[in-house]
């Protein structure tokens, strides 16, 4: 059976992602902007991009205090108008948050990503089962908002999608690194690294999907043994991804990594139900 | 296909009484073939597994099998899984908490053996249940044709495996170390999970698996033969669970098979 030391902390494999990636280049094209998301369970948050790096982020509802730039982001370009936004969290926080912009279309799709802390990550699987809960104690919300407009019934979504069930896709991260994941059903895929820092390494974790635009797709993981969160767009079109991955360093729970990474994508096969 | 596996259940997760029933609508019948014979093995050394002689006196219902120092006389199953080939397992009731399961083939004399056995204390993120392989021969004559072994031969394979009429897995085998399941129907429709696993090839086409759940306290032994011995790919063997007060329950399960895809990875990678 597999070795269970062979698991490695989210810090290492920033570590392994990080020379010669295949993440593309952060954008600049929100420098300058102010974006306000009215969210849909009512709340509304300006986010002002002050430069190719930092942003304010002010929740309109709240104190005027903040309106220098407390927040460090990365932004790609993922389409024509359509962004990925990653807000770095702050030392300390383990809680993150990612944007999906679509400015042609004028929505968003918030996701917040939690982690657990060491005790709620050390907790049985049986424990969390008896208790009807998760597997995995990593957590994430999605939230859709309307882009400088207000949210009404009619603003348009971001839909969950059903669209990458069957399909088994490599993506190469790097020269040294390689996945696929096998896209199992609306809640679950499985990850296998074919090469790299987590060779051999396999599991089946919670996922979800989300519909961008055609061929386009948000898809977030949340892993259980190691606590982890994906978050990444896909383009089935330019074969290739952008997103993060957000963790904790190491096994001390000290401190949270939070890194870029993006893929070349191959479709390895496809099967119809 | 005509099946729905689009409606997932509900969250939660279920337990071995609830995806254990409808298991054998598609397993192959037992047999008395064996009623009256005697066969001795001798297995090789093998992982945590070290060589050891066996040997089992058939009656009706019951086994009488001595291994080492340790013997026992126990209700047993044996199933033709392929022209020549059984698949004998049987619970030891002096404690109840090991199973026994032997694959051999009578005119080749390869045999396989894999033990299950509930461990003495239960660990975080490791199996409940250990299982181990060893690879042999049946004593008393000249064995032929391949030896038993480890094999990555079904990686990338992925297949329905089919229980009852509503009651259907995907196995997509991973690595040689891997595999995960998917109900697509039954009571565990819409979960999944990966576990650590063990293949062996018998012979062309016939493999003994066997994997140790990871979430609840499981492990099955199989023999998979694809090669369309009595008209079907078929799994059959039996699930192996551990009760609440730590003794072992052995159910019989079977299904047909129909493979759906292969995976197959560019030359620069080793295959796992």
């Amino acid at each position: 059976m597999p070795d269970p030391a062979r698991w490695i902390s989210v810090g290492e494999l920033a570590h392994a992602f990080a020379s010669d990636n295949n993440a593309p280049p952060p954008t600049d094209e929100l420098a300058g902007r102010s974006l306000t998301l009215d969210l849909e369970r009512g709340e509304a948050v300006e986010y002002r991009f002050a430069t190719s790096t930092e942003l304010a982020r002010r929740p309109l509802s709240g104190s005027r205090e903040a309106e220098t730039p407390d927040r460090s982001y990365t932004a790609a370009k993922v389409r024509d108008a359509i962004y990925f936004v990653d807000v770095l969290p702050s030392p300390g926080e383990t809680t993150a948050e990612s944007l999906v912009l679509d400015l042609g279309l004028g929505i968003a799709t918030v996701l917040v990503a939690s982690l657990p802390d060491e005790a709620g990550a050390r907790r049985p699987l049986l424990d969390r089962i008896a208790r009807g809960e998760e597997l995995t104690a990593v957590t994430a919300t999605f939230v859709s908002a309307a882009v400088d407009a207000g949210f009404t019934s009619s603003t348009e979504r971001h839909p969950p999608t059903t669209e990458l069930v069957g399909r088994r896709v490599e993506y190469t991260y790097s020269p040294s690194e390689q996945y696929e994941h096998i896209y199992l059903n609306d809640r679950f895929y499985t990850w296998h690294c074919l090469r790299g820092s987590e060779k051999g390494l396999a599991d089946t974790d919670r996922c979800h999907y989300y519909r961008l635009a055609d061929d386009l797709f948000l898809f977030v993981w949340r892993e259980k043994i190691v606590p982890t969160l994906g978050a990444v767009v896909v383009d089935f079109r330019a074969m290739q991804t952008v997103g993060k991955i957000f963790g904790y360093e190491g096994g001390d729970f000290a401190r949270v990594a939070n890194f870029r990474v993006g893929a070349r994508v191959r479709l390895l096969n496809r099967t119809a139900y | 296909m005509s099946k729905d596996y689009t409606n997932a259940p509900p969250e939660g997760w279920k337990g071995f009484d609830q995806f254990v029933v409808d298991m054998t609508t598609y397993r192959l019948p037992a047999t008395t073939a064996l009623a009256g014979s005697e066969s001795t093995f001798d297995f090789e050394a093998s992982t945590g597994f070290p060589a050891h002689a066996m040997s089992l006196r058939f009656g009706d219902t019951k086994v009488a099998w001595a291994s080492g120092e340790r013997q026992g006389q126990d209700e047993y199953e044996a199933i033709m899984v392929a022209p020549d080939v059984y698949f004998v397992s049987f619970l030891v009731s002096a404690t109840d908490t090991e199973c026994h399961a032997v694959v051999f083939n009578t005119e080749t004399r390869r045999a396989v053996h894999v033990h299950n056995w509930i461990k003495a204390e239960a660990k975080a993120g490791e199996p409940r249940i250990g299982q181990r392989f060893a690879g042999g021969v049946l004593a008393g004559g000249e064995a032929s044709g391949l030896v038993p072994h480890p094999t990555k031969e079904l990686t990338g394979m992925k297949a329905i495996y089919t229980y009852s009429q509503d009651h259907d897995y995907e196995h997509y085998y991973i690595t040689s170390n891997y595999f995960c399941w998917k109900g697509l129907s039954g009571a565990q429709k819409g979960d999944a999970a990966i576990e650590p696993a063990e293949y062996w090839k018998f012979a062309d086409g016939q493999y003994v698996f066997g994997w140790t759940e990871m979430i609840i306290p499981c492990s099955p032994i199989w023999f998979v033969c694809f090669d369309g011995s009595f008209g079907d790919n078929r799994e059959t063997g039996v699930f192996c669970n551990t009760n609440p007060d730590s003794t072992m329950r052995v159910e019989p399960a079977g299904a047909v098979i129909q493979k759906i895809s292969q995976t197959f990875y560019p030359n620069r990678f080793e295959k796992l």
